[in-house]
């Protein structure tokens, strides 16, 4: 759920701090992996098969995101002195 | 199928299972087919974390005949909601609130094995002011590697829409209302203006979304063998997070925000009128269960409602009222009212395959009781509608009224008068009350304090 408005109630909503916030450098290398590594399509007709590619790809870039966020903390911990927390990594549940 | 036993128009899409009606009361046919996900989705204890979080409606298991017995795997009674709503009816903010609902499922999901298999904005409801989750059978177990199957779906019906909103123009949600399965990536890529390809997150699952969906179309037969870890899963649906929770929606002019000051009312004259609403809902008996404010505005009158515990919906025409509405009520913790965006000259109408699997308004519900608060001038005057049609649409609508007749010599009918010529000599009170009096008794009649209006209070005669 979203954080509730201020006093005013149509004041801007700050948006959420997330490292996955990007910039125009990140469109250029998405666009870069796009028109470089066009990938095979599925095995059945289905309307959703662009959907699915593009959420590959994204996916991709976003989770290798995810995974230098967690480096980072831990590499912070480390010279903080302080006990690894293991970050919030969905795949050590795998 | 048992004869007194009638399947959902709405709920056919999903072989995990359906909803139907017995003697009235609402249940949910699980089928065999989805048994191995139903038990995962409870043992994991992914079922009580949502509805302890208030994020999914309760519900019981009961020992009650099935719809459909060869398939069935148990039934289910799902709380009962007080009202159901449409995406299309909801302000800028309560689409919001309900995408960002359905992406927080979806990661508590993930977090314990699960996936929600669809993003449909119809298994959202507000209850108690909040976005709820409805669909109990929308969770499948998750297979390593796979993608989000609902996507798109969550795309199409929640961040194009938004996206639209919030970049071109509030009145574009509306599509919708026409495309039951959200708003086509290639229609909203093409209506968005050119600056929001240069947003990550709007070029990634809008605008390359769309083209990527035109490119593969008519490509089929081929298999794809990349797969997607659950760190990319938690990747993405972060993302969309915060894309949708960046989005905003500023009225186009600031004028709604102090609608109230720009009626002719004294500030006498609005507590008086306020005073009368309050002392007339007080003397309804029984108490109305549900009250509708058509012609709500920002709710100052559907508060008086609410605050006597009554579940209020408000309806208004101007997305700028409900929205101040919705979040008036979200950050006062209002939780009876509910905002809507209702054109009460076109109500939603039957929708989707059969012309049933979305109800119209008016088959909705029926309130107990009505406030139509300077509105009738609105219908009247701006709208060319017969008072005899008025009373015959409220007679039909509810047992209790409260109605306020704006005469033609208040500045508010002047002003609609202004630019046309007056062809509704019967648009007097005479008139009213004699059109009124046919379907409804007149139980009390007071005058608006300083000034020329009147406030009703009528109950419908028996039938």
């Amino acid at each position: 759920m979203p954080d509730r408005d201020a006093a005013n109630p149509f004041e801007t909503r700050e948006p959420r701090r997330s490292p996955l916030r990007m910039g125009p450098t990140w469109c250029a290398l998405l666009t870069l992996y796009w028109l470089l590594f066009p990938q095979p399509t599925y095995a059945y007709i289905d309307p959703g098969t662009g959907s699915y590619v593009l959420q590959v790809v994204i996916a991709g870039l976003l989770g290798a995101l995810v995974s230098l966020r967690i480096y980072w903390a831990r590499i912070k911990d480390f010279f903080k002195g302080n006990p690894p927390s293991g970050g919030n990594d969905p795949d050590k549940h795998e | 199928m048992n004869e007194s036993i009638e399947g959902l128009p709405s709920s056919f899409r999903d072989p995990s299972g359906f909803l139907f009606l017995d003697q009235g009361v609402l249940y949910r046919q699980v089928n065999r087919s989805y048994r191995e996900d139903f038990e995962h989705f409870v043992k994991s204890g992914l079922c009580s974390s949502l509805v302890d979080a208030g994020l999914l409606v309760a519900h019981e298991e009961v020992d009650v005949p099935p719809a459909e017995s060869l398939e069935c795997f148990k039934i289910l009674r799902p709380d009962p909601l007080p009202f159901i709503s449409y995406p299309f009816e909801w302000s800028f903010s309560q689409l919001q609130d309900a995408a960002l609902t359905t992406l927080a499922i979806q990661k508590r999901s993930l977090e314990h094995g699960m996936s929600l298999k669809d993003g449909t904005a119809y298994n959202i409801q507000f209850r108690n002011g909040k976005p709820l989750f409805i669909d109990t059978l929308s969770f499948e177990k998750c297979s390593e590697g796979r993608p989000w199957t609902a996507y798109r779906q969550f795309c199409q019906h929640f961040l194009a829409p938004l996206a639209l909103a919030s970049y071109s123009d509030i009145r574009l949600s509306q599509l919708l209302r026409i495309h039951l399965d959200g708003v086509p990536l290639d229609l909203a890529s093409r209506l968005l203006p050119f600056h929001t390809r240069f947003r990550f997150s709007l070029l990634t699952h809008l605008h390359l979304h769309a083209k990527a969906q035109t490119h593969y179309a008519d490509k089929p037969g081929r298999q794809v063998r990349r797969s997607v870890s659950r760190r990319a899963l938690q990747g993405l649906i972060e993302n969309l997070e915060s894309c949708v929770s960046a989005l905003n929606w500023k009225p186009p002019h600031q004028e709604w925000a102090s609608y109230y000051e720009d009626t002719n009312y004294t500030g006498e004259a609005f507590r008086h009128k306020e005073q009368l609403v309050g002392e007339y809902l007080d003397r309804i008996n029984p108490k109305p269960g549900m009250v509708w404010d058509l012609g709500a505005n920002t709710g100052r009158f559907s508060r008086l409602a609410a605050s006597r515990g009554m579940i209020t919906i408000a309806f208004d025409l101007d997305p700028a009222c409900v929205e101040r509405n919705y979040r008036v009520c979200r950050q006062e913790g209002d939780t009876n009212i509910l905002p809507l965006w209702v054109d009460l000259t076109n109500p939603s109408p039957n929708l989707g395959w059969h012309g049933r699997e979305r109800m119209s308004l008016l088959d909705r519900g029926s309130p107990d009781a009505v406030l139509a608060l300077a509105l009738i001038h609105h219908l009247a005057i701006a709208n060319n509608l017969p008072l005899s049609r008025l009373a015959g649409f409220f007679g039909e609508l509810c047992r209790s009224l409260i109605i306020e007749f704006v005469p033609k010599t208040d500045s508010q009918v002047q002003r609609l008068l202004a630019s046309r010529e007056d062809i509704f000599p019967n648009y007097t009170q005479e008139s009213f009350e004699q059109a009124f009096r046919r379907y409804f008794e007149i139980r009390a009649v007071s005058q608006i304090r300083q000034t020329e209006r009147t406030l009703y209070r009528m109950e419908r005669k028996p039938l």
